[in-house]
Formats: C-alpha cells, sequence, structure tokens
C-alpha cells in the first residue's frame, strides 16, 4: 500500500485522480452506510 | 456526529475552507474554536450535562491555577478528587458498594471525558513541576474541546498542542500535502466504514454461533472466527478514526500524534503496547509506572520484583481505563500479567546470556516468529473480556474447550 501511494503521488494529476476517486468511493460507502442503517436486513455497526 | 459520515466529511471541507480564508492566526484560532464548539452540540447534549462540563473545565482550570504555589499534598488531593468526580461521572461498578445509588445513577453524559482527565492530569503534573508555565482558560478550552481529539484520542501533550496551535497562520500546504492529507481522512472512512463494519458483523454472527449445540469442527471454527474478528474490528475501527482525525489536522496545519504501528506484529505484551494507542502508552508510562517506580525505589530500595510490579500496576490501570466494568479490570489483569511475565523473561535471559549470545537470540526468525505468534493471542484473548457479557464468554470458552477436547478424544 505504501508503495502504491509512493508510486501514485510520483505525478500530481495522478494523485489528484486518485483522490478524488477515493472520494467519490467513500461518498458512495457513506450514503450506502445511511441509507441502510435503519434496515432489519442489514445491521450496521460504527462506533465512530 | 460520526466522524465517519458525510456530515463530518461536509464539515472537514467547510472547516478547512474557512480555516484557510483566514491568513491570520487570530482568525484561524477563531475557526478552530468555532468548529469545536459545533462538533460538541452536534452530540446534542442535554442543559444538566453541559453545566457539568462546564463545570469540570472551570474546577480543573482552577486546579492548574493554583498548583504552581500549593503545596506538593493540595495537588495531589485536587488530582484525586477530579480523579473520584472522574470515577463517578462515568459509574465506575466498583462504586456500587461503596456510594449511595441515587448518586451513580445520574443522567449526566459526557462526551470526551476520560481522554480530558488524562489531558488534564498531564498539565497538572507538568504545571506544577515548572515544565509548562500558566495555561489561559481559552488555551485550556482549546486544548480540551478541540474537535480533533474530543472523542477517542489520540492524547496529545500540551506542548505539542502548543506548537501547532501558535503556528496556525503559517502558510497553506501545497497541493500534494493537501491531497495526501485528504488520502489519509478517507483512508480513515474506508477502514471504519467498510472494513471494520463487516468485522463486527462476523464477530456478532460468531459469537451467537459459538452458543449453540454442533458438532465440534463447525463449534472450532465458528469460536476461531469469533476469536480473532473483534481484535481485527478494534483495530480498523480506532486506526481509522486516528486516520481521520490525523488527516482532518494536517488539512488544518495542526499536527497530531500518531497512535498505531502495526500493533499485531508485536513481539510481546510491551512491544504491543508500544504499537497499540501509543499516546496512552506514553501517559501511562510517564505518569503511573516512571511515578510508581521511583516511589517504590526510593522507598523500598532496588529490587528485581519493582519493575514488573509497576509494569504491572500500569497495565492494570491503562485496562480500567477503558471502562467501568470488570470487562476491563480482567482486560487489563491479562496485559499486567503478561507484561510482568515479559520483564521476568528479560531478567533471566540478561542473567543466562551475554550480550552477544542475547542479540542472536532476538535476532533468530523462529524465535521471532513465535513470539509475535504467542502475543498476538494473548492479545486477542484479553479483547474476548472487552464485549458483552463476561458470563457469555466463559461458556464459550468452556464449549470450544469441551470441542476441543471431544475432537482429542474421537482422534486418540
Amino acid at each position: 500500500m505504501r508503495r502504491f501511494l509512493a508510486w501514485v503521488s510520483e505525478r500530481p494529476h495522478r494523485l489528484r485522480a486518485y483522490v478524488v476517486g477515493k472520494a467519490a468511493a467513500v461518498v458512495v460507502m457513506l450514503i450506502l452506510v445511511w441509507a441502510l442503517q435503519d434496515k432489519d436486513a442489514v445491521v450496521v455497526y460504527m462506533k465512530f | 456526529m460520526s466522524v465517519c459520515s458525510l456530515g463530518f466529511l461536509f464539515f472537514t471541507g467547510v472547516v478547512t475552507l474557512l480555516f484557510h480564508a483566514r491568513p491570520g492566526l487570530g482568525g484561524r484560532r477563531m475557526v478552530l474554536g468555532a468548529a469545536s464548539l459545533f462538533f460538541l452540540a452536534a452530540f446534542r447534549p442535554d442543559l444538566r450535562s453541559l453545566a457539568a462540563l462546564a463545570a469540570f473545565l472551570f474546577v480543573t482550570h482552577m486546579s492548574l491555577r493554583l498548583a504552581p504555589r500549593a503545596s506538593r499534598l493540595t495537588v495531589v488531593l485536587l488530582g484525586a478528587a477530579v480523579v473520584a468526580a472522574f470515577l463517578v461521572l462515568r459509574r465506575y461498578s466498583f462504586l456500587q458498594s461503596l456510594l449511595p445509588a441515587k448518586l451513580l445513577g445520574h443522567p449526566l453524559e459526557l462526551v470526551g471525558l476520560s481522554y480530558m482527565l488524562f489531558r488534564f492530569l498531564h498539565l497538572l503534573v507538568d504545571v506544577r513541576q515548572g515544565q509548562i508555565g500558566a495555561v489561559s482558560l481559552t488555551s485550556y478550552l482549546s486544548y480540551q474541546l478541540s474537535f480533533l481529539t474530543l472523542v477517542a484520542g489520540p492524547i496529545q501533550r500540551y506542548r505539542d498542542f502548543r506548537a501547532s496551535w501558535d503556528t496556525l497562520a503559517r502558510s497553506t500546504p501545497p497541493p500534494r500535502d493537501t491531497l495526501l492529507a485528504w488520502d489519509r481522512l478517507l483512508s480513515g472512512m474506508i477502514k471504519i466504514g467498510l472494513l471494520s463494519t463487516a468485522l463486527l458483523y462476523v464477530y456478532e454472527r460468531a459469537a451467537a454461533g459459538a452458543l449453540r449445540e454442533q458438532p465440534p469442527p463447525a463449534l472450532l471454527l465458528r469460536f476461531m472466527a469469533y476469536f480473532y474478528s473483534y481484535p481485527a474490528y478494534l483495530f480498523f475501527n480506532f486506526s481509522g478514526y486516528t486516520d481521520i482525525v490525523v488527516g482532518a489536522g494536517r488539512l488544518l496545519n495542526f499536527s497530531l500524534p500518531e497512535n498505531f504501528d502495526r500493533p499485531y506484529l508485536a513481539r510481546n505484551i510491551l512491544d504491543f503496547w508500544n504499537r497499540w494507542h501509543i499516546t496512552l502508552t506514553k501517559w501511562i508510562r510517564d505518569y503511573i509506572f516512571m511515578t510508581s517506580y521511583k516511589w517504590s525505589v526510593d522507598r523500598l530500595g532496588p529490587s528485581p520484583f519493582l519493575g514488573p510490579s509497576a509494569v504491572f500496576v500500569a497495565l492494570l490501570i491503562a485496562g480500567l481505563w477503558h471502562g467501568s466494568t470488570s470487562n476491563f479490570a480482567l482486560f487489563g489483569l491479562v496485559h499486567g500479567v503478561g507484561a510482568a511475565v515479559n520483564q521476568v523473561y528479560d531478567e533471566i535471559l540478561k542473567r543466562r546470556l551475554k550480550a552477544p549470545a542475547r542479540r542472536a537470540y532476538a535476532e533468530n526468525a523462529w524465535i521471532r516468529g513465535a513470539a509475535t505468534f504467542a502475543t498476538l493471542h494473548v492479545v486477542c484473548f484479553s479483547f474476548l473480556f472487552f464485549p458483552g457479557d463476561l458470563d457469555l464468554v466463559f461458556a464459550r470458552l468452556h464449549f470450544a474447550a469441551t470441542a476441543v477436547a471431544r475432537l482429542a478424544g474421537s482422534a486418540g
């Protein structure tokens, strides 16, 4: 993972694309977590 | 507000924009102060809890102002009084036999109280010893209520906090550093939202499954899932939280200490605590272990038993700090005994082996592997006591032991 991050951060455009893509994935994940939170079928646990 | 939520992501973005829109130190401090108050308000504390928090902060700040001039006994009594108030506020179960039920039945819920206590005690000792000068009320409140460390640390020392607090006005970090800070924050959210959530789901199912009558191989598989999933969940959850606040801190020119360094690769229990919740370990080392060790050596003279005893007490207290029930006492007991055995073993090695042989022993790959394997399993065992009903934990252990015995019997 560290080696991958070092490779990604070698070029500014590569790093920007990586972080924007990751942010989009996290937003989708958080929307799913929020949407599924109170459904009986899926129990979502988060302490923090 | 959960730090792993869309709300916190949006909140961090807005605070970062406002922070960098203000070039001056005062303006940036105001932005961070307002952000911390907003973050605290997002927990929707009731008025009584807010009043209790205000009283806690006022009394502890007054204690800090008194500390440089007061006698040593007065400072000890002040510290003890605040610890006693903390125990009552957190409703420690052992107090039930000592105090009236009405006193412990209070409805007060103070966010981040355990961490505030550690920050206060650190300041009390260091201010008393003259290592830290006068602490103004605004600095103290900013230190105690910073949204970056309010809920679950890391336990940042006041001097490190001031180093960041006094240099907030430095220029905006280069885009590469900003992107890497966002990356750290997003990685933390993935750890909490995806990995730790999935692991806790596995744990809950395995914990229920390990109590059902079933063939021994199936039961042992469920027990193994139960045994390993909770420590993995805790790691991803807590280190994810640290990633989020360290990343958010970097976006705001704020440097926070690291709290984890591959803890499950530790070679022994002491090594584990140097890699797990590192800021807590350093606190315990400086303010409990060193103090109790020095106190004992001064009164009893040097003895090979003092080191292991002081380590045992320090880790038992570390366990008890995590929570108010006997679960955490057992957790601390396992770690205290493990670390004491560790120290005794080191002492035996020192006496039996000369330095080159000891180095060869420490560098032997098989010994390293065996030590890491054993430490991992002692740590996983200790985490069994962390959540839930202790009777159920012992029942699962009994079921697993019976299954092993049945398997061994059928194989024999």
